[in-house]
């Protein structure tokens, strides 16, 4: 199915909307989940008393953890559930728009996407395109300016990295580029 | 003969020649006045994001560098505050009642001068409070074993419940997540793999420092890209003078000083910080002041009333830090990441064997309250624009610093990875109004606590009663539990604000 240029534009200015408290619900679900895997592995994998001598061995706390995890977890959700069936719970819906959300999802991928590439082609080359690409998407249109910018940005972080602070980056342009001018 | 304290006095001024040590504090101030301006960008974002820096650093320059940031920043909340009405920190929340109505009358330059003089006057008073509280403290703390350090931690922990904003659940929950992730890893004692999966990325754990700067810095990153579109109004306005005339200095000088006194008092408590100081002391100064009635109609006593009680609150905050190396709030928790990557443990010893870094970090902490008030006098009018930044470009640097800064912690990607997917986390949890915070001072104080308990334990052969029963470890573990319950107290003092507030 094509889509137009309005449906697409209409799609993107939709808002989204969910109660605060079916967040908070999905939330503790997944705490409650990830609390239950630390108690279960801990009972498995890890011994409670000190394999060396007197004491407590490496359990304890990660036990500690996943349990205390799930009862709050467990907690919470009964709470959440019991105010919105009584209607006393505040209630306020979070609404965030497509565009926005997209926004935000685009960032997460490029950065995930730059610290992909950061070794391998290297700290000059992935920082100026990832810079160039967050400005851009984030609604800075002026995009020479964008460019020249990323360039700066990139050159003057890898300056005070570098020459000011003595923390290496791999960069073998602006190695060059700085010892040539340095 | 000159004694020991004169001499160390006598360090603490050598900064004030020392032309490199002023030039990191002015830089620093500087950096920490304009981030603390900008929304989202408060002094435990902006130190987390610059944590690297103390990589290339020697220890008395870098903590001076966050000395001045923390100190900057906490000023620079109140710039935001003041001019478009949205505090650039919690703690200058308080500021917006009076401040921003001035603004909106014209008297910007005003309100921006006076909160800039009661800042510098109680962010200096409560270095006074740091260096006489905090050498005695030091020394009594000198004779802890395993068991007392454990038992301080976990009243460091215990302040989750000051940390935890409306929900002590929440918080519960999000410090018993923040000791599961600080237990992944080799276990130090046994060398047992915990929760690592088999996997090279979590087979060192996360390092705090990455959660640090993930929770606090790109959590909050994300944030601002998701409203990236929406303009802030009020940027761009002009600034005057901001030299406060001396009929205003004589108007505030009572609520100044009140505020000194008060938010020093309140900083040292830990886990109350500068926002509640400064609550606590506005309903406070409301009382006392000239034009109290008059407060949140733009009154220039009540912007000096809170300002000056939230940078009281700096000095005494770092006390628990120093001398028992445990962080009471945000701030303090990224101020341990700093002394961590500088490899110096805050404690006791600190003071006996390292006093001269002490003092050094003292001078400097003195000098940055004096240069930011100078600051704000002569360049604040220029640094305003600092609030035109297009945010596009902000925050996109912002982003790019963090995953490089983190690249420096061990020179891989590992950590960038952790850091990053701890930002998502904490943008996730901070959309649903969990907060972070407990999570951070759980990552930061479980270690402490795991070894300190299962150290006492070996010693006494497995027994737990010799453990807390010790008195000191008593006294700590009843303290943890009234802390725990301190929201409540909290709750009735609020309560009583607000019948102060519909009062007037």
């Amino acid at each position: 199915m094509e889509l137009d240029a309005n449906t697409v534009r209409d799609r993107l200015d939709r808002t989204l909307r969910l109660r605060k408290s079916t967040g908070e619900i999905a939330i503790v679900i997944l705490l409650g989940v990830l609390g239950l895997f630390a108690a279960i592995y801990s009972q498995l994998n890890l011994p409670l008393e000190n394999p060396f001598g007197a004491g407590v061995g490496p359990r304890l706390f990660p036990q500690v953890a996943g349990i205390t995890m799930v009862a709050m977890s467990v907690y919470l959700l009964v709470l959440r559930l019991w105010r919105r069936r009584k209607g006393t719970i505040d209630d306020e819906v979070v609404e965030m728009n497509v565009r926005d959300g997209l926004r935000v999802f685009v960032f997460i991928v490029l950065c995930a996407g730059y610290m992909w590439v950061f070794e391998a082609i290297g700290f000059g080359v992935s920082t100026v395109a990832l810079l160039f690409l967050l400005f851009v998407t984030n609604g800075f249109r002026r995009y020479i300016l964008a460019a020249v910018l990323a360039i700066a940005f990139t050159f003057g972080i890898y300056l005070v990295f570098t020459t000011a602070l003595g923390l290496p980056l791999p960069s073998p342009i602006l190695r060059d580029v700085t010892t040539g001018i340095l | 003969m000159i004694s020991q304290t004169t001499l160390q006095v006598g360090a603490m001024f050598e900064i004030f020649t020392d032309p490199y040590l002023i030039g990191i504090t002015i830089a620093s101030v500087i950096i920490g006045v304009s981030a603390g301006m900008i929304p989202g960008l408060n002094a435990s974002v902006t130190v987390a994001i610059l944590l690297p820096v103390a990589f290339g650093m020697d220890p008395i320059p870098a903590m001076i560098f966050f000395f001045g940031i923390y100190a900057g920043a906490q000023y620079g909340g109140s710039v935001a505050a003041i001019l478009i009405n949205t505090p650039g920190t919690t703690a200058a929340a308080a500021t917006t009642f009076d401040g921003y109505p001035m603004s909106k009358n014209g008297e910007s330059g005003r309100a921006l001068g006076i909160a800039a003089l009661a800042s510098g006057v109680g962010g200096l008073f409560s270095v006074i409070v740091l260096i006489t509280i905090g050498p005695p403290f030091a020394e009594f703390a000198l004779n802890f074993g395993p068991a007392e350090i454990a038992a301080i931690s976990i009243f460091g922990l215990s302040l989750v419940s000051a940390v935890s904003g409306d929900s002590l659940a929440k918080g519960l929950v999000g410090t018993a997540l923040g000791i599961f992730i600080a237990t992944i890893g080799r276990d130090p004692v046994s060398g047992y793999s915990r929760f690592t999966l088999d996997t090279l990325l979590l087979t060192d754990g996360i390092d705090f420092i990455a959660a640090l700067i993930g929770l606090f810095a790109v959590s909050e990153v994300l944030l601002n890209v998701e409203t990236i579109h929406e303009s802030v109004k009020g940027f761009g306005q002009r600034v005057d003078s901001t030299f406060p005339s001396l009929s205003d200095i004589r108007e505030s000088a009572r609520v100044i000083v009140s505020g000194m006194f008060v938010g020093s008092f309140i900083g040292t408590l830990p886990g109350s910080g500068s926002t509640l100081g400064s609550f606590i002391h506005y309903g406070i100064a409301q009382r006392i002041a000239h034009r109290g009635k008059e407060f949140g109609s733009g009154v220039i006593e009540g912007v000096a009333a809170s300002e000056s009680a939230n940078n009281a609150a700096t000095g005494g905050a770092m006390i628990p830090l120093l001398t028992l190396g445990i962080p009471g709030s945000g701030t303090t928790a990224v101020m341990l990441g700093a002394l961590n990557i500088l490899n110096i443990s805050p404690g006791p010893e600190l003071f006996t064997q390292q006093s001269d870094l002490l003092w050094m970090w003292f001078g400097g902490f003195i000098l940055a309250n004096i240069f930011f008030v100078v600051v704000a006098f002569l360049l604040l009018p220029v640094f305003v624009r600092v609030l035109e930044t297009p945010r596009a470009i902000l925050f996109s640097v912002i982003a790019v610093l963090t995953i490089v800064g983190t690249f420096a912690l061990e020179n891989t990607l590992r950590q960038a990875w952790l850091m990053f997917s701890m930002g998502v986390l904490g943008y996730v949890l901070k959309k649903f109004d969990f907060p972070v915070g407990p999570i951070v001072l759980a990552i930061v104080l479980a270690p402490i606590i795991e070894l300190g308990i299962r150290r006492a334990l070996s010693i006494s052969g497995g027994a737990v009663g010799p453990v807390v029963t010790k008195p000191i470890v008593a006294i700590l573990l009843v303290l943890s539990v009234i802390t725990f319950f301190s929201p409540y107290f909290r709750e009735i003092a609020g309560g009583l604000s607000r019948i102060g507030g519909s009062r007037s």
